[in-house]
């Protein structure tokens, strides 16, 4: 068991290959999410459930994948209607905004006796399970494991933004974080981080601080739903002409890749269970009225 | 200066602040507490869908709370009294245990009914089995993806914090480790050190030994079952036990209640599974 798990630490380690194997996850997802989708199109016009058409809609959504849905296309459009706020969020929302539209007018079917049917009223349920479990494991891994592993492990660039020259030249070297030193506020374009620089733009940088006498700001937390990683980034003020920036840059890789591909997965088998068990009972409804009906 | 961070990294800091926080103990023994009362109810309803010939399915969700709500009203006080007793992780083991074996016999009832006698099934046991295997399937997938891989990489994570140590010269040792959240105890010999034999090493994960100064070393140490962290994820992942499997059976319950409320004067009687079985050897 230890040596899988380690096995599997490892391959944490990789980006590369945990990038493949998360988008083949996503990949699988996302099909999932829209043969749900198209299900619920089709019985907006038909009260029951072909499922020649199950089969078709899935093969079509494994086949296109993400390109049926014009995810930043709906974002922006949102972003427009409602809030500024919606334009900068993760384009995944866009697939979820599209499945609540999508379900919402079956509520309104089944709420009538001459529209329902099982198969709208199963589908409602498993679009509502959709729903909900992206929600739960979200919260879970971006803002619970996130918010702990990140604010955790932001204590080794603090640390390294107080050292002495050596030390901290020394540290910079010999760890996997990337340092600036000397830098004035004009500078900072020095700094090859396009969210780094992004911050100081909005001037969110300093709420000071003071450890042993030194003016150290609040860490600066990129999370990893902004894509690219989780970081953490600490400035040291210490004159006009001399800012010291710390960020760590892959010590927290291994954790937002675990994040990453542990959602996707945890994600695509609670939606495979909640689907596949939907298109069962809709079977087996199917049959059993079908017998009823050649009864009598 | 002006004060800018973004919302979300102010609710970050707050979830990590209760999530590290003094309260996080309580709070773990109430959610194990809550888990196994979720648990009872999935016991309760295989059993009232057993011995109870009663066919409407709000009774059955009736009485499997009560069930449930008893069951943690008397696990949280136990659970208590172990946590002073023994510590956390004795808990946790004991919770486990109890969680998973319930669980089992629940599934292993329902595929027992399931496999011969098939006559005797109804919405009770059915979804009361299949629930329980959801529950044991994602507690053991939850359990690697949240505790195991995740205490691997923290540790994985803290040795750069030990790196440091060992890299720096112009340091005060107590300073750096209190700062970087680690438990440091400096040694002329190495033999010197705590050992495994120590009282303390029960609850201490070994780092590293490492070389400070000319002559003296360190011998480092991440505190295992105490460390604030560690029960932050056993916070992450009760929390989420307990919002996925109250989930299902909100769920199961609710279609059940509606499934009898609005296709009941479209189907038979009482439609069960014995009803529709009925049928079948009936035609």
């Amino acid at each position: 068991m230890i040596d899988y798990l380690s096995a599997y630490i490892s391959f944490l380690g990789n980006n590369s290959s945990v990038e493949d194997w998360s988008g083949i996850v996503h990949y699988m997802q996302s099909s999932l999410l829209m043969t749900l989708m198209f299900i619920n199109i089709f019985l907006l016009f038909a009260k029951n459930l072909n499922f020649i058409v199950v089969f078709v809609v899935l093969a079509l959504s494994l086949t296109l994948g993400n390109d049926l849905i014009p995810s930043q296309l709906i974002i922006k459009m949102t972003g427009q209607l409602f809030s500024e706020r919606f334009a900068e969020t993760n384009t995944e929302s866009a697939k979820y905004i599209l499945l609540l539209l999508t379900m919402l007018p079956h509520v309104t079917l089944i709420a009538m006796k001459s529209y329902r049917s099982v198969a709208r009223f199963v589908m409602v349920v498993v679009s509502l399970a959709f729903l909900f479990t992206t929600t739960i494991f979200h919260f879970g891994y971006f803002h619970g494991i996130q918010s702990v592993t990140i604010i955790e492990h932001s204590r080794l660039p603090f640390v390294v933004s107080t050292m002495t020259e050596k030390d901290f030249a020394k540290a910079c070297n010999s760890l996997p974080i990337k340092c600036y030193s000397n830098l004035t506020h004009d500078s900072t374009d020095l700094i090859g981080e396009p969210w780094v620089l992004a911050q100081f733009e909005k001037q969110i940088v300093p709420e000071t601080r003071y450890a042993n006498g030194k003016t150290i700001s609040e860490p600066m937390l990129k999370t990893n739903i902004l894509g690219g990683g989780a970081e953490v980034v600490w400035v040291r003020y210490q004159s006009e002409s001399d800012w010291r920036i710390v960020i760590s840059e892959e010590i927290l890789d291994p954790i937002t890749n675990s994040l990453q591909i542990h959602f996707w997965l945890q994600t695509l088998i609670a939606h495979f269970i909640w689907l596949t068990l939907g298109l069962f009972v809709i079977y087996r409804h199917e049959q059993y009225f079908k017998k009823k009906a050649f009864k009598q | 200066m002006i004060r800018m961070l973004p919302p979300e990294i102010e609710i970050y800091r707050g979830y990590w602040t209760f999530a590290t926080g003094e309260n996080v103990l309580k709070t773990l023994i109430v959610q194990h507490a809550l888990h196994l009362g979720l648990c009872g109810f999935l016991v309760a309803l295989l059993a009232s869908g057993y011995f109870m010939k009663q066919h409407r399915f709000l009774i059955h969700v009736a009485i499997s709370s009560f069930a449930a709500i008893l069951l943690a009203l008397f696990a949280y006080p136990f659970f208590k009294w172990v946590s002073a007793k023994s510590g956390y992780s004795y808990v946790f083991e004991y919770t486990k245990y109890m969680t998973l074996t319930l669980l089992i016999i629940t599934s292993a009832l329902f595929s027992v009914r399931l496999i011969w006698s098939r006559i005797g099934l109804n919405y009770s046991i059915v979804t009361a089995g299949a629930a329980a295997l959801v529950f044991v399937f994602s507690y053991v997938a939850m359990e690697f993806t949240y505790l195991k891989t995740l205490d691997h990489l923290s540790i994985q994570a803290k040795q750069y914090d030990v790196d440091i140590i060992q890299t720096a010269e112009d340091i005060e040792i107590t300073e750096y480790c209190e700062q970087l959240g680690l438990i440091c105890k400096t040694i002329n010999k190495p033999d010197n050190g705590i050992t495994a034999s120590d009282e303390l090493d029960r609850r201490l994960v070994f780092i590293d030994t490492v070389d400070i100064s000319s002559g003296i070393k360190a011998e480092i140490y991440y505190d295992k079952w105490e460390d604030k962290v560690r029960l932050s994820h056993y916070y992450i992942f009760n929390q989420q036990l307990i919002f996925n499997h109250s989930f299902w059976i909100v769920m199961i319950s609710v279609i059940g209640l509606l499934h009898q409320f609005l296709f009941k004067k479209t189907r038979s009687k009482h439609h069960t599974f014995t009803a529709s079985n009925k049928d079948q050897s009936q035609g």
